[in-house]
């Protein structure tokens, strides 16, 4: 049964990963990191994240009335360089989570990481 | 090269599962067009929005001194993605492109190019 | 165990670095809270102001009140709690490790912000939780500084985060859709909730929810205009704002201007502390 760490790790062995990790988008937390961060600092690209996340995730565009579960999925940002994907995780408990997955876009298969990344996300939670 | 009006009319005809396109200036949150493909979005409340997002995706990237660009956004809801894609001509600074697409008819690779096209053929 | 256990004069944050530098195990007491320290890492924390995490797994129906009383009846004394969690299969071991850090930032945002200097050590104290994971308390320390600041950015005015939660828009229209701000089930939830009677601490404990991130959404309400701030000293008994209101015609003031107090003077004992833990997490943090 993965922990925290383990399904970083796992997250790490994707192909093109540059770094990951889990946040917290209700506090901008981040519950564990791994490999680089894109400003070098952990902490701060997580408060920044889960910043983007949670308008994401609020914003008043997306909400659909009929449906209580939040609407928020995923959100890929792509760059020059790069691709950010952000998974949302859903819990029984009360929680805002994510894990945040940093690639290399020359190294990196999108679909495959997309799929990946969300079979990482349900394991976390379910086991 | 293309007017606003046709790129919109582009993207909802060409795209398969396109709802809804607009074009949008992040300054303002005001959309500069909007075309509703039959999915009963509100597109100027969506403009807004998605204005908030693109806003904080590049005071983030200014913040973590990253200077590389932003080519799109995808976000994934329960029966809708929504791409957002700004503009890289120099006429287009500061306005981003808007599609809602039906997660069950729409190719994702596929729309990412086929908007992709139209952006780069889109004068504005 | 009390009696020989000194109380120091040093502020909890320089308290639990000084307690790791030397590898220090047991528990670390504030005014607002405790630390566990395991060879100088916070392994738990918890605070009466924040949820703790038999509340968060049992108010959402994730494990039964009962089956969480029973198992803390027969592992606590051991502290095996976590891993006979994950080994019964109540939990898996990412919702165990995900929670428990969780709940151990939630409450030591809490126990570094004690007003008082007095900490109390107790050496070789262990949590009934046993190992899950640990956190370097420098860590932790820069965590509560970054969560007071973020709430300072979203409404500076920290009086609502200890005040009884008042909802300012009194039709069925919760409102939060015509002031920007996404009619979430969660935000309407809390705002269904916010009577003028339960503070956000309560109406954390209620929700099961984490209690910094009721006191974020309730911070983002005010900035909304959706709860009513109270004065900062809270002693005029008719504010002038409420006599306005009664002028026909008079303009109702919302959006950033503060709302009156829904009660006169806050006096019961948990909020009086409350205020007293803001007022250190602002001078010492």
């Amino acid at each position: 049964m993965p922990g925290i760490e383990d399904c970083l790790s796992a997250a790490m062995r994707i192909a093109g990963a540059r770094g990951a990790g889990l946040l917290d988008w209700g506090s901008g937390l981040a519950l564990g990191t791994a490999g680089d961060s894109p400003a070098d600092d952990h902490e701060a690209t997580a408060a920044e994240a889960t910043d983007l996340i949670r308008l994401a995730a609020e914003s008043l565009s997306f909400a659909e009335p009929s449906d209580p579960r939040l609407p928020l999925q995923d959100l890929i940002l792509t760059t020059e360089r790069s691709y950010h994907l952000f998974r949302l995780i859903g819990t029984v408990f009360d929680s805002r989570l994510l894990l945040h997955l940093w690639l290399d876009r020359e190294d990196a298969n999108l679909a495959g990481a997309r799929m990946r990344l969300q079979a990482l996300a349900e394991e976390l939670v379910l086991g | 090269m293309a007017d606003a009006d046709n790129s919109l009319r582009q993207a909802i005809a060409s795209i398969e599962g396109a709802i809804g396109a607009a074009l949008v200036d992040y300054g303002s949150g005001m959309a500069l067009g909007t075309l509703d493909g039959g999915g009963g979005l509100d597109l100027t409340v969506a403009a807004a929005g998605n204005t908030d997002v693109v806003r904080a995706k590049f005071r983030t990237m200014e913040m973590l001194g990253l200077n590389d660009s932003i080519e799109d956004i995808l976000i994934s809801l329960s029966s809708q993605y929504h791409l957002i894609r700004p503009l890289t001509s120099r006429s287009g600074k500061g306005l981003f492109l808007y599609l809602a697409l039906d997660k069950r008819r729409a190719n994702l690779a596929m729309a990412r190019h086929q908007l992709a096209k139209i952006e780069a053929e889109l004068e504005v | 165990m009390s009696a020989a256990a000194p109380r120091r004069r040093q502020p909890p944050g320089p308290a639990v670095e000084q307690l790791a530098d030397l590898q220090a195990t047991g528990a670390l007491h504030t005014e607002t809270g405790t630390l566990y320290l395991d060879h100088g890492a916070v392994v738990h924390a918890d605070s009466p102001h924040s949820l703790d995490l038999g509340s968060l797994l049992t108010r959402c129906g994730r494990v039964t009140p009962d089956y969480w009383q029973h198992t803390l009846d027969q592992f606590a004394e051991h502290c095996l709690v976590g891993r006979m969690l994950v080994a019964q299969g109540a939990l898996t071991r990412g919702e165990l490790e995900v929670c428990h850090l969780a709940t151990l930032y939630d409450a030591g945002y809490f126990a570094l912000g004690a007003f008082s200097l007095a900490t109390r050590f107790e050496p070789g104290v262990r949590h009934w939780l046993g190992p899950v994971s640990g956190v370097d308390p420098r860590l932790l320390r820069r965590e509560a500084v970054r969560r007071r600041d973020l709430l300072e950015r979203i409404w500076p005015w920290p009086q609502v985060d200890t005040a009884p939660v008042r909802h300012t828009v009194t039709t069925d229209q919760d409102g939060t859709a015509a002031r920007g701000l996404s009619p979430s089930p969660r935000r309407r939830e809390l705002l269904g909730l916010a009577d003028g009677r339960r503070t956000p601490v309560e109406l954390a404990r209620l929700l099961g929810r984490s209690t910094y991130a009721t006191i974020v959404e309730v911070r983002r309400l005010a900035a909304a205009g959706l709860i009513a701030t109270p004065p900062d000293a809270p002693t005029h008994p008719i504010p002038a704002d409420a006599m306005a209101r009664r002028v026909p015609g008079a303009t109702l003031r919302r959006g950033r201007a503060p709302d009156p107090p829904p009660h006169p003077a806050p006096t019961e004992p948990d909020i009086a502390l409350l205020i007293r833990v803001r007022t250190a997490l602002e001078a010492r943090l």
